[in-house]
């Protein structure tokens, strides 16, 4: 398998952590990772060469003659801090299993060149919440020894804190697989998932929003976890502006729909509090009614 | 294996890929194949560049990926004739391409449908996208559109030009425009217009009247059509004074055009 990176320069890094996002459900992740790179000012010094993973996204051509390809990108970026940081944005995510493992491995590649002993991902879980409540941080570490470090970042829980999951769950994806590969080659990883309601992450194709209060909680998590203050003042605007559009959508569910939702304001975890959290069928039938009224298009314009 | 003694020298490949517009670039590779004698040359194992995880059923045939190279003796020619990959598309391109080294190809010419808003009765008429220049001026002679101004989703053939341009192989795409309501099944009128362009590219002397015979009888075909359906006939009449049609119409034309095209 031969070198499929480009490093553009060299950074002099020590000891740096990586920290990885692509875009997935509500973009949570690659929100909150590209405001961390913008907010340190991270310069760029390499990418994946990405024709080797993805289809082009357009082509141009000038009087007949092919001019250039654009493909999705996957970008490094370094940023030397109180602790230094190699930032990786991917623009897409591969569907098959393979390329993933590939894509997984070049990463890790470069992160090592440069001396990397730890890896974050941040991506958004899928959660029985309401839009009202702040989001909480699932943290899943690849290896027991950080399990109680996770423990103690701001607003994180652990699997086995999710009453029925026992400590068990799936990361889909690149920022599963990343942190799978990093424990094989023995390195540290820890992936930070933003909640999102479960209704909003179900809203249909034209519907689809981004979700950056799950992203303000996740870049809170990573704050702690990497030792640095996060200004995270704009996304929290960007936060509000976004639940604005939620609560117009909301208002238009149909009541009894509205009513089902409501119940998830009081849904925990840990101590479930009254009226208690619904069910696994009410969360269907919630599902299936938000999915029929979009298909519908009723009110919402 | 092709044997060394009969391997084309410096041969042009051509590449026809499936799905496609009409089909055309299989259909024309078909042509090629069968009225050439063309020799199975070496093929692409699908493993790694299509989902196998079942196989798909189209009227009634079990269908399987499919990547093989023919050539022909004394034409110095060769073609590729495959399905679109569905993953792994630069590294499968460069398999291609490294055949393509192997025999030293001066030239890759690929053939595809452009599925366009146009009658069935009008002219079909050619476009070609190169990556070289020096390619471009060679062809300048021929009933081609040479100077398409484009920014937009790209195909396989527009990502083998890029892949080729890599390693400095000259290529071209040749699109032949393909009324829409064609575009699932066949078009003879396509097929021959790309046929005549390669007949007189490569001085092949092919016999394209089993193509006129095949014209004819769509043409009547579709006379019968527009006889019987004065909404088909309608949307027809349309599109040849240039009005265009509706999305609704448009559906609407390729809906009663496939009960009876295929």
């Amino acid at each position: 398998m031969g070198r499929k990176y480009k490093i553009f320069k060299k950074p002099e890094t020590h000891d740096p952590y990586l920290i990885a996002a692509w875009p997935g459900i509500g973009n949570i992740g690659l929100l909150a990772v590209n405001y961390l790179k913008n907010g340190l000012g991270a310069e760029e010094f390499g990418e994946i060469e990405p024709w080797h993973f993805f289809f082009p996204k357009t082509i141009s051509t000038e009087k007949g003659i092919l001019q250039g390809m654009d493909f999705p990108a996957s970008k490094f970026y370094y940023k030397k801090a109180e602790r230094d940081l190699i930032i990786f944005l991917g623009e897409a995510q591969p569907g098959e299993e393979d390329v993933i493992y590939e894509i997984a491995n070049s990463v890790l590649d470069v992160a090592e060149e440069f001396g990397c002993k730890r890896v974050y991902t941040a991506g958004a879980a899928v959660a029985p919440i309401h839009h009202t409540v702040k989001p909480r941080v699932w943290a899943v570490p690849n290896k027991k020894s950080l399990l109680e470090e996770v423990k103690g970042y701001r607003n994180t829980i652990v699997m086995s804190d999710l009453g029925e999951r026992e400590g068990r769950g799936n990361i889909t994806g690149l920022n599963g697989v990343l942190l799978g590969v990093a424990r094989k080659r023995n390195l540290e990883g820890i992936c930070l998932l933003g909640e999102i309601p479960m209704y909003i992450a179900h809203f249909p194709g034209p519907y689809t929003i981004m979700y950056p209060k799950a992203s303000q909680s996740v870049l809170e998590a990573l704050g702690y976890g990497l030792r640095i203050r996060i200004d995270t003042g704009d996304i929290k605007a960007l936060a509000d502006s976004v639940e604005r559009k939620v609560e117009a959508l909301y208002g238009s569910l149909p009541s009894e729909i509205r009513e089902e939702l409501d119940k998830l304001k009081h849904v925990g975890y840990v101590q479930p509090t009254e009226p208690g959290p619904i069910t696994e069928e009410e969360k269907e039938k919630i599902l299936k009614e938000v999915e029929e009224f979009f298909k519908k298009g009723e009110k919402y314009d | 294996m092709i044997e060394e003694a009969s391997r084309p020298g410096s041969p042009f490949l051509i590449v026809g890929w499936s799905p496609d517009g009409g089909e055309v670039g299989w259909r024309v590779l078909d042509y090629l194949n069968k009225h050439l004698s063309a020799r199975e040359l070496n093929e692409i194992e699908p493993l790694g560049f299509f989902s196998l995880g079942g196989v798909q059923v189209k009227n009634n045939i079990i269908h399987f990926p499919q990547s093989k190279f023919y050539f022909v003796e004394g034409k110095n020619l060769i073609f590729f004739k495959s399905s679109q990959p569905g993953s792994k598309g630069y590294e499968f391109l460069n398999r291609v391409l490294d055949v393509a080294r192997r025999f030293n190809v001066q030239g890759v010419y690929t053939i595809g449908g452009l599925v366009s808003m146009m009658a069935h009765t009008e002219e079909r008429r050619m476009t070609a996208v190169f990556n070289n220049p020096e390619l471009k001026k060679s062809l300048a002679a021929y009933d081609l559109e040479m100077d398409l101004d484009y920014q937009g989703a790209p195909s396989m053939s527009g990502f083998l030009l890029w892949a080729a341009r890599n390693r400095n192989i000259a290529a071209v795409s040749c699109w032949v425009n393909i009324p829409f309501y064609f575009a699932e099944g066949v078009d003879p009128k396509a097929d021959k217009t790309v046929l005549s362009l390669l007949n007189r590219r490569f001085a092949l002397n092919m016999d394209l009247r089993e193509l006129d015979q095949a014209i004819e009888k769509q043409d009547e075909e579709m006379l019968r059509i527009r006889e019987n359906n004065l909404e088909v006939d309608r949307y027809i009449t349309k599109l040849e004074r240039n009005w265009g049609l509706t999305q609704e119409e448009a559906g609407k034309l390729v809906q009663e055009i496939s009960k009876f095209v295929t």
